[in-house]
């Protein structure tokens, strides 16, 4: 090998050697938060017992939404839908088109999504516009007559 | 003999009719609307002196520890918080959480330690060699600068994770422009945003560390760069040694001196130096091309460099104490070990000449860059001249000393 093409050579595996070291630490912590799952928790939504039936009713929650150093929590909506069955349904407000906030609208009686027009029912199941699934539903237990949630859905999407 | 302009379009055209024959289009296309191969053969293929080389690797070094510092730097900003409630946090919480994240830090931290150290190496070469010397006092001149900002984002820096260690500097280093006459304690209140240290401090430390100073840097770089390629590589007395003569009456001096021949390997010589400052000092004997052979020293020493960078960051990290607490009676600040001498001169200075602290390292500044202007000669054998050479070596030792003395105090050395 002539002297010309060791350094020829020699640059190349020098710039390789320096372009991984940099690229193991930031590509490691550019990949961190796929391993850092958010920290589940529940949290008191209220008594069902005040909650009208087939009406949804609005409640808040404060959850903790990331792997972080410490901040408050933050809030989150929770419609909760007493059904004439005696089943509860716990939505929240996020549409599964593009995550826009959804409300519930009295005059038609379906949540709408006002950024795209996103349409659900009662029972959170798409019946007009973009919405690719069912209104999400957090995961949800009830203690006696009180319902909790989980800062996590039934179904991810 | 063809002067360096017209070889170089010779040799453009030459290696351009090879491309093509080669057939790379793309290559082609791109020159035919931007002029890049030229460009990239002036880069590549810039003669540099061949004796010496390994002691000219210290500004590439340089050069690539201030790219680790923009790259780790610009990824932390993707996790720290300017402020002084989550700043701590936001550091504590990669360091307990997220290994990589306190590796990015970790070099952050390191490659400032380990480029300070360089640009003083780089210094010492540069003026050992003489290189200031006409036409190159402003490369000299931008480099003193370029230090000054350095040491301006590591005094920054040191403030932002506003640890223990990161308050007390604030403090003790927004107090010395305190001790200008008269209009001291504005100065004072104005750089911390009020007459005590608190959340506007951070942030706007902050903002001249990411934002002010590395403007002002990344320009004076390319000033310096442009100055470098500009005037070409002189190298150093050792690149002269044997082919002028260097000693000998007036007379003799002014004959001519014959230049020698670019060696026939060598197909492009650069206009190189554009303004010989002496027929003795015009050009080193013998040169070679940049690419590859000083690209690869330059690559050694930066790899080098880099693998203690990385090494430290894995095995040492970057310490984070307590969270910034004005009320500790226990905790003893330390400076930086870089702001030693100065925090040296903070215990000798008597009280009458407490000002000293601001007017020493400004004497030293201007005597920095007055050094081309002062030290005229052509001469670039540090052992020739004696008159700039001793006094440079006494304030080294004056430094030297005083770090010494500020180490025994606080680590009881």
């Amino acid at each position: 090998m002539s002297r010309r093409r060791f350094a020829i050579r020699g640059t190349h595996a020098v710039g390789a050697v320096v372009g991984l070291m940099f690229a193991v630490p930031i590509i490691g912590w550019i990949l961190d938060p796929l391993f850092h799952p958010r920290p589940l928790v529940w949290r008191k939504v209220g008594d069902v017992r005040n909650v009208p039936y087939e009406q949804p009713t609005l409640f808040t929650v404060e959850f903790p939404v990331q792997a972080s150093w410490k901040v408050p929590d933050s809030r989150y909506a929770v419609f909760v839908v007493r059904h004439t069955s005696g089943a509860v349904d716990a939505f929240s407000n996020i549409c599964t088109h593009m995550e826009c906030p959804v409300r519930w609208e009295p005059p038609i009686g379906l949540f709408l999504c006002p950024c795209h027009g996103g349409l659900y029912n009662l029972s959170g199941l798409n019946v007009g516009g973009p919405p690719p699934d069912p209104l999400p539903k957090w995961v949800s237990r009830i203690e006696g007559t009180v319902l909790f949630v989980q800062n996590r859905f039934q179904e991810s999407f | 003999m063809r002067s360096g302009p017209a070889l170089l379009r010779g040799v453009v055209q030459a290696r351009t009719a090879r491309l093509r024959r080669a057939g790379h289009a793309g290559l082609l296309w791109l020159d035919e609307r931007t002029g890049i191969i030229e460009l990239l053969f002036k880069g590549l293929y810039e003669a540099v002196p061949r004796r010496g080389a390994w002691a000219y690797t210290l500004g590439s070094a340089t050069l690539i520890l201030i790219l680790n510092q923009l790259i780790t730097g610009i990824c932390l900003t993707l996790i720290y918080v300017p402020s002084t409630t989550e700043g701590w946090a936001s550091l504590d919480y990669i360091k307990l959480h997220d290994p990589f994240a306190q590796i990015v830090r970790g070099m952050h931290l390191w490659g400032c330690y380990v480029l300070l150290f360089v640009i003083g190496l780089h210094m010492v070469r540069t003026f050992i060699s003489g290189s200031y010397k006409r036409p190159r006092e402003l490369n000299w001149v931008s480099g003193v600068v370029l230090l000054l900002l350095v040491l301006g984002m590591a005094i920054t820096g040191a403030f932002l994770p506003w640890d223990q260690a990161a308050y007390w500097t604030v403090v003790v280093t927004t107090n010395i422009p305190s001790y200008t006459p008269v209009i001291g304690s504005a100065i004072r209140a104005m750089w911390r945003g009020g007459d005590l240290v608190g959340p506007l401090t951070l942030v706007r430390s902050y903002g001249l560390h990411i934002w002010v100073i590395p403007v002002l840097l990344f320009a004076t770089i390319g000033v310096h760069l442009y100055l470098l390629r500009k005037h070409g590589e002189f190298g150093s007395y050792v690149n002269y040694r044997g082919a002028y003569r260097t000693h000998g009456d007036e007379e003799a001096r002014r004959e001519p001196v014959e230049v020698p021949p670019a060696p026939e390997e060598r197909e492009l010589e650069p206009p190189y130096p554009a303004l010989p400052t002496d027929d003795e000092w015009a050009a080193p004997r013998e040169t070679e091309d940049f690419y590859p052979h000083q690209t690869f020293k330059d690559g050694i020493v930066s790899l080098v460099l880099l693998a203690v960078v990385f090494a430290l960051a894995i095995f040492y990290g970057a310490p984070l104490e307590e969270i910034a607490d004005p009320a500790t009676v226990t905790y003893t600040p330390v400076p930086e070990w870089f702001f030693l001498p100065l925090d040296q001169l903070l215990v000798l200075l008597p009280v009458q000449l407490i000002s000293g602290v601001l007017w020493i390292p400004l004497a030293g500044v201007i005597m920095l860059l007055a050094l081309p202007f002062f030290d005229r000669e052509a001469e670039r054998n540090p052992f020739e001249r004696p008159a700039i050479v001793v006094p440079a070596l006494l304030l080294a030792i004056f430094l030297i000393v005083l770090t010494a003395l500020g180490s025994g105090r606080l680590f009881n050395l």
